[in-house]
């Protein structure tokens, strides 16, 4: 129907005095229950439509709010090149069916996102609320910075690290919420030179509220990837490598409370450390066979913290489709109807839907570059308002301003 | 049964079970003050027979998971929200002072969806809206995020 055309129609049925709406005639709330369900890039987008909405787009807390509690239908997967720099963020979306269409694909938002700048390139090592936690330089070496940094708003500031010591080489950074304080932590894990080899100092950081970094104690040294984001029940996982070759033994760490504990593995793992790799599914705490590709086992811890609810999920390989064989696969997220998620081991984004309800793999049709690492949920929320006003914010662009 | 009175003076009769998802009506009928007729000074007939459609329809939500109707329950409101803007419009603000919570969520959405994806010209055109924005603040904002305003997806047309 086009609708310029029934517009007069319905203006000749009905009596003279019924003013007829434009979209500008709508309160600001109800033009924000609107604009705030847009995809990213229409938001963006929508700001050169005129200036108010520019500023109900750039400044109205109501639309952050409104926009953040819609934004958790709408996943976003991270993506990242083979060294962990981000590459991309991809937006999927709503109600879309992602096995046939060819058109109106799942948007990718670019990588000239609003990262800090710099000459050094960024990888992501922890994320959070939809804030990143970004490296550049080497971890390991003194001249390294920390950034925390809102993709979405450009907003940035470089973390000051702990005095550095030749005594410690560091190893990687965690960046957490504490939903039951109410705080946003760094964690930093540490290998001491000359020391025990098995462990690691681990220093916090609150954000907003400690001056200086705290050292907390030691902690089992994690086997674990650059990045990894295991944070089920208030604590983020890992598992410890002493010998790679001995069990599996999972420790937690409570952002909260700071306390660290190990945790049950699953009963009679047959195989060693090496040959798992420990995720969060659908908020439960599993671990996923690396090495076997048809069948492969994943473990589902179902009650946080219960040795005896650990369940074993045998999954089969040979239903992928053929155009996307691989040999492993990197389940990331459970999705539309509890479907499983799974990254394909190539260097671009393939990835594949499991349904365990029909026993079937579909392929799903998104483009970008880079693989998938993780969800992520991009937030309109100022580092202001996550870290206090007084905070020290920097910008990627500078601000605009819009009379 | 509730008598509903639309701006151009004509009444509606609706079952109180559907009429109770406004929870305007709701609050009215339950603090005693919708005696007889209750007038809606701000919805003109042809609304309200659209928004007394989709209360009819919704009656019995709760019912529709057990009884397997989410599924006609979900086309009806596909079919629903294929209308106009203005149409759409007058709905939204209708939901709104009656307070159907379901009803904003839906057109609200719909009229989401029909925005996703568009280009600013095709959106300005869509929902007649005057850009005051100068050239060069208009490009002083590309330049803050170039990324959203190139892509395959982008759509320039208008309906």
């Amino acid at each position: 129907m086009h609708f310029f055309k029934s517009d007069n129609k319905q203006k000749n049925n009905i009596s003279e005095h019924v003013q007829h709406f434009t979209i500008m005639h709508f309160p600001r709330v109800i033009m924000l229950e609107i604009l705030s369900r847009l995809p990213i890039k229409s938001i963006f987008q929508c700001k050169i439509v005129c200036k108010l909405w520019y500023h109900l787009l750039t400044s109205d807390p109501l639309f952050v709010k409104m926009n953040q509690t819609r934004s958790h239908n709408i996943p976003c997967i991270l993506l990242s090149n083979g060294d962990y720099s981000i590459s991309s963020i991809l937006e999927l979306k709503a109600g879309y069916d992602y096995y046939s269409c060819r058109h109106n694909r799942p948007i990718v938002l670019s990588h000239k996102f609003h990262l800090p700048p710099g000459e050094l390139p960024l990888r992501v090592v922890s994320s959070c609320n939809g804030l990143l936690c970004l490296v550049s330089g080497r971890i390991r070496y003194e001249n390294h910075s920390i950034y925390i940094n809102n993709p979405l708003l450009g907003e940035y500031f470089k973390l000051r690290l702990p005095e550095w010591k030749k005594s410690l080489c560091p190893l990687t950074y965690r960046f957490r919420f504490s939903e039951s304080s109410e705080q946003y932590k760094v964690l930093r894990f540490a290998v001491m030179f000359g020391g025990i080899r098995d462990v690691v100092e681990l220093e916090i950081l609150t954000i907003g509220v400690d001056e200086k970094w705290r050292y907390v104690g030691i902690v089992p040294r994690p086997v674990w990837f650059f990045y990894e984001k295991i944070y089920v029940n208030g604590a983020i996982h890992w598992m410890d490598c002493e010998n790679p070759s001995s069990v599996v033994r999972i420790n937690s760490f409570n952002i909260a409370t700071e306390e660290a504990k190990t945790l049950p593995a699953p009963p009679g793992l047959e195989n060693s450390t090496s040959s798992w790799t420990l995720a969060e599914l659908g908020n439960c705490l599993c671990l996923i066979d690396i090495i076997a590709f048809d069948p492969f086992d994943i473990w589902w811890m179902k009650e946080y913290g219960i040795a005896e609810s650990w369940i074993k999920d045998r999954i089969h390989g040979n239903g992928i489709p053929a155009a996307i064989r691989c040999v492993t696969l990197a389940p990331f997220i459970i999705w539309k109807d509890g479907e499983m998620l799974m990254q394909t081991d190539s260097d671009s984004i393939r990835l594949v839907s499991y349904s365990r309800k029909e026993n079937k793999y579909r392929r799903v049709k998104v483009y970008g570059n880079g693989s998938a690492r993780s969800i992520c949920i991009p937030t309109f929320y100022s580092l202001k308002t996550i870290m206090g006003d007084n905070f020290q914010v920097s910008y990627v662009y500078p601000k605009i301003e819009i009379a | 049964m509730v008598k509903l009175k639309s701006n151009d003076d004509k009444e509606f009769e609706v079952e109180e079970a559907a009429v109770i998802q406004s929870e305007m009506i709701k609050n009215m009928i339950e603090d005693g003050c919708a005696t007889s007729v209750i007038p809606l000074p701000n919805i003109d007939s042809k609304t309200l027979i659209k928004v007394i459609e989709y209360l009819n329809k919704h009656i019995n939500m709760g019912k529709a998971a057990e009884t397997g109707e989410e599924d006609d329950l979900k086309e009806f409101d596909e079919q629903f929200v294929n209308m106009g803007w203005e149409e759409l419009f007058d709905v939204i603000m209708a939901a709104n002072y009656l307070n159907i919570h379901e009803l904003m969520e839906l057109c609200c959405q719909s009229a989401a969806d029909r925005l996703k994806n568009k280009s600013v010209r095709a959106v300005r055109e869509m929902l007649k809206i005057t850009n005051d924005l100068t050239e060069e603040e208009e490009q002083e904002i590309i330049n803050d995020a170039p990324w959203a305003f190139e892509g395959p997806e982008i759509d320039d047309t208008v309906n």
